[in-house]
């Protein structure tokens, strides 16, 4: 009995006394669109105010675990979880690793804001830009990172899938979302269906990025993608490569990206075969502490090749294309948009600043061969230019 | 007896786990407060680079 109570009392002394103490950190980024004006030719010129971007992200961290929640508050909030752009948690107990795993962004290219506007990858144009490669986000994904910058380089491999899957009828089948009443309906989509995970019987996607840290000023990355959903014929990927320079005088980024789409021919934005190919350069010059001037150029050039629509019955059901399926039945679309943005930052404080400057862009596009056209089912402004002037005040905390 | 065995390491138990979980040395705070603080600073204001800059500083190396 005496021993017994020895060692009960020998507990306190035993267990390790281990500070497990939670932090947290709120992090957020807001962009406010002081005085914007947009003008796309042909149309009317419209006076743009108001948020331009409101994101938060919350960090938490304890021992060798980060969890990281990103609210994207300027996006569609009455989807179901669109709120959350980003949930994700991170082990790194294991030295140089860490492991990801939730919902977030693929990582695989070199993305960097432009001067006045995102960068085309991110949906930055003014006349609507027509490429497939934009931010890989909202994903479930489970990822592996090896490295660091003292090491030289770190290298992330993904595995990803879409957070919206279709949805199969009893005997395989895609079930198709139509209209029209009768004998013969018209399809517009497929029936689908929101999921926290994905399932690599219906979809798989990979992702690998390469960042390369020299001992100067320079960082070099490289990063491909992948993705095939099981009903696709073939496989959707992309090439990426980028590079920074970061002194105290400047910064410059390039990017570029050569990538193939392939779609289902009732998916929004579909394409029978999209091939496209992007390409930033962009640079900032920091006068003083205060002020710096910066420039950026994009270019974009895409040949799309649409499906072809033709009436088919499947399970005793006529199926029949409507009329813009037929207006763009196996047409192909070449278009080159461009933009050049030039802007003056005035930093207000060590995390504000303003930047005021102009954008100008311009899309040329043709159908089959016919240039100059006036409208091109699918393809937004044709043939036409826009400018921008605009001054933001971007606060980050 | 049994009964006052387990009662009394039961508490010894939540206590040492108590003592524990709310030890925090002044240091290991004003450590983490002048980290976050540097991450901000170090933090760059292009908005693609701005969470990952953040992100990285903010976790232990």
């Amino acid at each position: 009995m005496n021993k017994l109570l020895l060692a009960l009392s020998l507990v306190p002394f035993l267990l390790p006394l281990k500070a497990y103490s939670l932090d947290a950190s709120l992090r957020g980024f807001i962009a406010l669109d002081a005085l914007n004006f947009e003008k796309v030719h042909g149309e009317k010129g419209s006076t743009v105010i108001g948020i331009g971007v409101l994101d938060l992200k919350v960090y938490a961290e304890q021992d060798d675990m980060t969890v990281a929640i990103k609210l994207d508050l300027d996006g569609k909030l009455e989807q179901e979880n669109n709120i959350f752009e980003e949930a994700y948690a991170t082990y790194k107990g294991v030295p140089d690793w860490r492991f990801s795993l939730g919902k977030g962004v693929v990582r695989f290219q070199n993305l960097h804001w432009g001067a006045v506007e995102n960068t085309y990858q991110d949906g930055g144009s003014v006349i609507g830009s027509d490429n497939s490669y934009r931010k890989v986000s909202r994903k479930a994904f489970i990822a592996a990172s090896y490295g660091g910058r003292q090491m030289g380089f770190i290298n992330q491999f993904t595995i990803w899938g879409d957070s919206i899957e279709n949805d199969y009828s009893q005997n395989g089948n895609l079930q198709y979302v139509t209209t029209g009443s009768g004998t013969n309906r018209v399809i517009t989509g497929y029936v689908t269906e929101n999921v926290t995970a994905f399932s690599t019987k219906k979809q798989l996607g990979l992702a690998n990025k390469l960042e390369i840290f020299t001992a100067g000023p320079w960082k070099y990355s490289f990063g491909q993608l992948y993705y095939k959903g099981d009903f696709n014929p073939e496989a959707s990927y992309a090439i990426d490569f980028g590079a920074n320079y970061e002194s105290s005088l400047m910064e410059i980024w390039v990017d570029s990206l050569y990538g193939f789409t392939n779609k289902l021919p009732y998916e929004r934005f579909t394409t029978k075969a999209k091939t496209e190919y992007f390409l930033q350069v962009g640079a900032e010059y920091f006068l003083d502490e205060k002020w710096s001037v910066v420039s950026n150029v994009e270019g974009l050039y895409i040949k799309d090749l649409a499906h072809t629509y033709a009436a088919f019955t499947e399970n005793g059901v006529n199926y029949v294309p409507n009329a813009d399926q037929i207006e763009k039945s196996n047409a192909t679309v070449k278009s080159t948009t461009y933009k050049l943005e030039s802007a003056l930052k005035y930093k207000l404080t060590k995390s504000a600043q303003i930047t005021f400057g102009g954008l100008y862009e311009k899309k040329i596009a043709s159908k089959n061969g016919v240039k100059n056209l006036n409208f091109i089912r699918g393809v937004f402004n044709v043939n036409t230019e826009a400018y921008k002037i605009a001054s933001s005040v971007s606060f980050w905390f | 007896m049994k009964k006052s065995v387990i009662t009394l390491s039961s508490i010894l138990t939540l206590l040492a786990f108590s003592v524990s979980c709310s030890h925090h040395s002044a240091q290991e705070t004003n450590q983490r407060e002048i980290a976050s603080t540097d991450c901000k600073e170090k933090s760059r204001p292009d908005y693609h680079s701005y969470f990952d800059s953040a992100e990285k500083c903010i976790e232990k190396q």
